[in-house]
């Protein structure tokens, strides 16, 4: 009977094995800090909001902006440190060395929505947000070098974030940061997409 | 949260982000950020279903942008403008596309996926769709580029798989080994480009 019970148990224990290497596993969704307002709720901010900042920054042609959503959240810059290691902990996961991308075809898009959805998810269902996140995408023409990032005319696209600090443009396989208006291709732009 | 050392690195603006001691050297003007790799320390995993098995894509040309814009002329007379990053692509088997959106929907209990108005609407599902995708085809390791996988943003002039007609909607568009195929990624109703019915009120495609 003890022999019986114990075959049972490795059974299971190798059934149960089984099912968790087949699984899919993913840091927790990253919750980010949002930015609030005086009375203490979520700071709202709009497409004006954007605008203002894009012209400040540079961004010569606003047309080439896109706005899927009306209302968005602020995110708190104390906030984006952990936004960085869930993004490059989330790539870990499924093999991928964030860092070293850029030796492949690298997509800033798909990280951009990767990390745009994530923290979306969170936010809604942690906290119950009804704004947007302001995690968006930077498609531009490298004319000029941006630290490790060369001045070599090809295609690039960066996360835009909205926080109390202003537009941050960031670059995840280089960890480069900067805020709007220092990042040298703002004039270059070819299509930006919150 | 930044470590001390990290703080006191950062810039002068303030902004927080720090720069690392090589990196300083190597450009005193740009800023790094310093993953809180702390942060996930002791989060539960989040635990998926077992996704689709990947179906290799044969060596050979990759698919351009171009022929994208080629496949929607031929099925729709008013193409949308496409906004890419790489100009070249992988196009998904058309049978691994089949069984991803199966595994797509089963996301939908585990991650909490419920519509609502900007926090989780209709072109998060695009994407949360095509980030997904992606995800898969990088964990197969794939490296050539990314998939032929976008999404759209459409004038919803009929009702499509329970949408209604009226307004702005996101459609998930993909270029298959079979053709271009549009998704709701909401219920996982597909249908050929040729045959969706809003077909030519596509307004703009983020490949």
């Amino acid at each position: 009977m003890k022999r019986l019970l114990g075959l049972l148990l490795l059974l299971s224990s190798l059934a149960a094995a089984r099912t968790v290497a087949q699984t899919m596993q993913l840091p927790k969704f990253p919750l980010p800090a949002l930015v609030e307002n005086r009375y203490g709720d979520t700071k709202r901010i709009g497409f004006l909001h954007f605008l203002r900042q894009l012209q400040d920054g540079g961004v010569q042609e606003l047309d080439d902006v896109d706005f899927l959503d009306e209302n968005y959240a602020e995110l708190t810059s104390l906030s984006l440190p952990a936004l960085a290691a869930w993004l490059e902990a989330a790539c870990g996961s499924v093999g991928v060395e964030l860092r070293q991308s850029r030796l492949h075809h690298y997509d800033g898009m798909a990280y951009a929505q990767l990390l745009e959805v994530a923290t979306s998810l969170a936010a809604a269902r942690e906290i119950k947000e009804h704004l947007a996140m302001p995690i968006g995408v930077l498609i531009c023409r490298r004319r000029l070098p941006w630290g490790d990032l060369p001045g070599d005319g090809a295609r690039d696209a960066y996360l835009l974030i909205a926080t109390e600090r202003g537009l941050l443009v960031y670059d995840p396989p280089t960890r480069q940061i900067a805020p709007l208006p220092d990042f040298p291709n703002s004039s270059d732009v070819y299509k930006i997409q919150f | 949260m930044l470590s001390s050392a990290a703080l006191r690195t950062s810039c002068a603006c303030g902004l927080l982000a720090a720069l690392t001691p090589a990196s300083r050297a190597a450009d005193s003007a740009v800023e790094r950020i310093v993953p809180d790799v702390a942060a996930l320390a002791g989060q539960p995993l989040t635990t998926l279903p077992a996704p689709p098995a990947w179906v290799e894509i044969p060596p050979g040309p990759s698919w351009t942008v171009a022929k994208v814009a080629a496949d929607f002329r031929a099925a729709t007379a008013k193409p949308p403008p496409i906004t890419y990053v790489r100009a070249e692509f992988i196009r998904p088997d058309y049978q691994w596309f089949l069984a991803y959106i199966k595994w797509f929907r089963s996301l939908h209990k585990p991650l909490h996926m419920e519509y609502e108005e900007d926090a989780f609407d209709c072109d998060k599902y695009s994407r949360c769709f095509v980030a997904f995708a992606n995800l898969l085809a990088e964990k197969s390791g794939e490296t050539r580029g990314s998939l032929c996988v976008g999404w759209a943003v459409v004038f919803n002039d009929r009702t499509f798989a329970g949408v209604a007609a009226g307004g702005q909607h996101a459609v998930v568009i993909v270029d298959t080994t079979a053709g271009l195929i549009v998704v709701e990624p909401q219920t996982g109703a597909i249908i050929p480009l040729r045959d969706y019915p809003n077909r030519d009120t596509l307004s703009a495609f983020y490949l």
